[in-house]
């Protein structure tokens, strides 16, 4: 028999998502654990999250100095004994920094876990930051920042963030080589000994969980008093530039780095699933109106891409590309004219299928297996959302129209506020 | 067999058109990933047409026989996708619902029978990629360093240059007759290898691959004659002056292919030397004597001679000089004494871990496997394990005194103080 390549095989609708398949205990000091357990491999992760990111700041970059600093020595062991015991068992131990809450991650395998949960118990209660280690981070840091400022998308990056938050609120400041020169000893431990109290996380756990394994987790964490909430210390009111277009020279760019975005509504806004939808329309996958007009059509660029960024105290709606200086022009002309046109004539049936079926598959991968599912656990969880909210999301997938996506197009993509960044060289 | 609960079960299959099918069933998910990799890479490039693979790999989503828009189908399926194209070889992969899996196979077996796009697809392609050159090796600091390094290291051998090509030039100037050529040549049935991992029964995702995949003619046979890289015998030298922040030190040594025994030895030498902040560099010149603020050893890996590379950056008024004599003393010490158990166990036991968390998932399953496959034997992701295991540590002592010597070192100085 001949295969029939003309029509396109059968297709099946995505019905059965498995946002429901985790576990939630307390350890017996009332700190939450939300875990996912699967047998499939010796592996296990734990993560734990503190409120401890830039929101909760009493200077720049402490909360990135610490994530930094605090595997580098505690009272009774150097940073070379920390890096020598994890390395040993090929583990995983990790302090990632971000900007509402910063996270220690610990990636192992089962059998190497006893030997690893001491040394993360042991950092967050008794990081020393030993003061060579500081200096030598930021020695580091200032080499970093130089190397990056021969970039154009660092610099449109930051110009982008303080334009929408302003220079002194927390997402919005920029970090200058000076500003590791404020860092202090005692600032770092203050930081420190206020928001990394096991008691004060939250944890999230994947893989092969047993209970041996939660004893562990309960013999190290459970035993500190659990901590109330954190509030952040001084006034963050944020400030948006009043100017919409910023322009960055750099002389010897052969691309410019073009940020193009606004404030935005929160994931909790009752609009917000169906603006989700519309930014995927918009600029969001590989199918979208920018990639298929300005990379797949015109070769502008090798990506162009619109996101919601959702920070616990404001969210932002960004289109972000790198193009060639000699089309930059032509490009932004393009972003606009798309927006004009998401905004006047409704998105065809053809198109919001391909739109609904992308994105329903991208709710099965978000959730598919232990080590996905339980980021999107932690991440409800840490916006005071349940599993409803993820419910919400597939049903405006399943449900919404070509007129509400136009309603809200007209309602949130307003260009004439937008600000636009350009950094490069004018062609 | 140590990493039991972490070993794939899989079997292999071979179409009578030589395509060389692998199934691995995972009932955990609803997902399946279905994999293609063809054995073409930039190697196979000659030297006045550099970068065609990789620009060969944009232009297989622009459409094939039946098909105008791969992307939009596998949309519609729910599907999403991606590919990369290495020195070695070019790999594709879909990642979708189980369900769904027939539209991922009608879309690759499409595109493995034939292509058909346009004079302007190619245009397009040609300025994307273009545009993708410009944005990681032009415009950003060191952006131009694999192109220098692997100038200076490959004499002979097509890893000369990276996979982007050697200049923008060599890929505006593609042509459609160019395109054919290379399609017919590499993207045939029996230079691949379909893989497929999901929750499927081996028989029917078997029957699905002869369906779809089995009726596509088979190429030629070809020798692929590469040129074999000669030993190096004297050091070489390149000092590259660039208006950047911090100076930067590469030395590369030419180190065995992926296949041979002696990779296994060399890949743990290179983590007892370079990888993490208890190996040798980084806590001897970061943190002693801080002669750089960044320091390490890798190798690339690469299927026939690779590079094993020691690199770092200086700590601001450090010579060169002083860096290299730090770096001396090293390699020096290494030749000298025997590695410790605890190095030993500890490259190891980072080597197990490694390999344990990239069998997670159907994706990675699908993509290791037809890598493993292309190496020799897709058994590999269970067996290299104890490939690695049973290295001793005068292994790892002899290949430290016999490859890293300065008459087989090239040495590249990259930055502002030259």
């Amino acid at each position: 028999m001949i295969t029939n390549r003309i029509t396109a095989p059968d297709l099946q609708l995505i019905d059965r998502l498995d946002i429901n398949n985790f576990k939630q205990l307390k350890l017996s000091n009332g700190v939450d654990v939300y875990y996912v357990s699967s047998s499939e491999d010796d592996l296990i992760k734990i993560e734990l999250r503190f409120h401890a990111g830039r929101w909760y700041e009493p200077q720049p970059v402490i909360s990135r100095a610490v994530c930094n600093l605090m595997r580098k020595g505690t009272s009774t062991k150097t940073a070379k004994q920390i890096a020598d015991i994890t390395e040993l068992y090929g583990a995983h131990l990790d302090i990632e920094s971000g900007v509402d809450y910063t996270s220690m991650v610990i990636f192992c395998l089962v059998k190497h876990l006893d030997k690893i949960i001491p040394i993360a118990e042991e950092i967050l209660v008794d990081a020393s930051f030993p003061e060579d280690e500081i200096e030598l981070f930021v020695k580091k840091q200032k080499q970093k920042l130089r190397i990056n400022a021969q970039n154009t998308d660092f610099h449109a990056n930051r110009k982008f963030n303080a334009v929408l938050f302003g220079q002194q609120h927390p997402y919005g400041y920029s970090v200058e080589e000076s500003t590791f020169d404020a860092l202090t000893r005692n600032s770092l431990i203050d930081f420190h000994r206020k928001h990394y109290s096991p008691g004060a996380a939250t944890i999230f756990v994947a893989g092969k969980v047993a209970d041996d394994i939660m004893q562990l987790v309960e013999t190290h964490f459970g035993k500190y008093p659990k901590q109330g909430k954190i509030i952040a210390a001084t006034d963050k009111s944020i400030h948006t530039s009043a100017a919409y277009k910023h322009f960055i020279n750099k002389e010897d760019s052969v691309q410019s780095s073009v940020r193009i975005g606004t404030l935005t509504i929160s994931k909790t806004h009752p609009d917000f699933p169906e603006f989700n939808i519309l930014n995927t329309a918009f600029g969001a996958y590989f199918g979208s109106r920018l990639m298929t007009n300005i990379r797949e059509d015109k070769g502008y660029t090798y990506g162009i891409h619109s996101s919601v960024i959702h920070f616990v105290h404001g969210s932002y709606f960004s289109i972000e590309t790198e193009v060639g200086n000699e089309v930059c022009a032509a490009a932004i002309a393009e972003v606009y004219k798309e927006m004009d046109l998401i905004k006047t004539v409704p998105i065809d049936d053809e198109e919001l299928t391909i739109i609904k079926n992308y994105m329903m598959g991208g709710l099965l991968r978000a959730t598919d297996g232990p080590y996905n599912r339980i980021n999107v656990i932690k991440n409800m969880v840490m916006s005071g959302l349940t599993t409803a909210y993820f419910d919400s999301l597939a049903n405006a997938i399943k449900t919404v129209s070509s007129a509400r996506l136009l309603e809200l197009a007209n309602k949130y993509f307003d260009y004439e506020t937008m600000q636009e960044i350009v950094c490069g060289k004018r062609d | 067999m140590l990493l039991c609960n972490n070993m794939i079960a899989f079997q292999t299959f071979k179409l009578d058109n030589g395509l060389t099918v692998i199934i691995n069933e995972d009932h955990t998910t609803q997902l399946c990933a279905v994999n293609v990799l063809y054995k073409v890479g930039a190697r196979d490039e000659s030297i006045e047409k550099t970068g065609f693979a990789h620009l060969f790999e944009h232009l297989m989503f622009g459409g094939s026989a039946n098909i105008s828009d791969f992307d939009t189908e596998l949309q519609l399926a729910g599907g999403t996708n991606n590919a990369y194209t290495s020195n070695d070889l070019t790999n594709y992969y879909d990642i979708l619902p189980v369900s769904n899996i027939e539209t991922a196979l009608w879309l690759e077996s499409d595109r493995m029978l034939k292509l058909d796009f346009s004079e302007k697809s190619l245009s397009v392609q040609r300025n994307v990629v273009c545009e993708e050159f410009k944005e990681h090796y032009i415009n950003r600091p060191y952006g131009d360093v694999w192109h220098k390094l692997r100038k200076l290291v490959y004499d002979k051998h097509p890893y000369q240059w990276p996979t982007i090509g050697l200049e923008l030039k060599h890929v505006q100037d593609a042509t459609l007759t160019d395109v054919e050529n290379f399609f017919y040549k590499y993207y045939r049935p029996n230079n691949a290898i379909l893989s497929i991992s999901g929750g499927i029964s081996t028989q029917r995702a078997l029957e699905l691959a002869r369906k779809w995949f089995g009726d596509i003619p088979a190429g030629n046979n070809f020798d692929r004659n590469l040129p074999i890289e000669p030993a190096q015998t004297n050091s070489k030298f390149l000092a590259v002056k660039k208006d950047v922040p911090v100076n930067v030190i590469y030395k590369a040594w030419k180190m065995p292919g992926r296949v041979e025994s002696k990779y296994y030895a060399t890949n743990l030498l290179s983590d007892v030397l370079g990888l993490g902040e208890s190996s040798r560099l980084q806590h001897a010149l970061k943190k002693e004597t801080k002669l750089f603020t960044d320091v390490g050893a890798y190798i690339t890996g690469s299927i026939d001679t690779g590079m094993f590379i020691i690199t770092g950056k200086l700590a601001e008024d450090i010579t060169y000089e002083q860096a290299e004599k730090g770096l001396q003393q090293e390699i020096d010490k290494i030749q000298q004494a025997i590695i410790s158990d605890t190095e030993l166990l500890r490259v190891k036991n980072t080597v197990e871990m490694d390999i344990a968390g990239n069998n997670v998932g159907v994706m990675n399953k699908a993509e290791i496997l037809a890598a493993a496959e292309m190496l020799s034997d897709a058994n590999l992701v269970n067996t290299e394990i104890e490939r690695f295991l049973e290295v001793p540590s005068a292994d790892i002592h002899t290949i430290a005194q016999q490859m890293l010597t300065a008459d087989k070192c090239s040495t590249l100085y990259y930055g502002k103080d030259i």
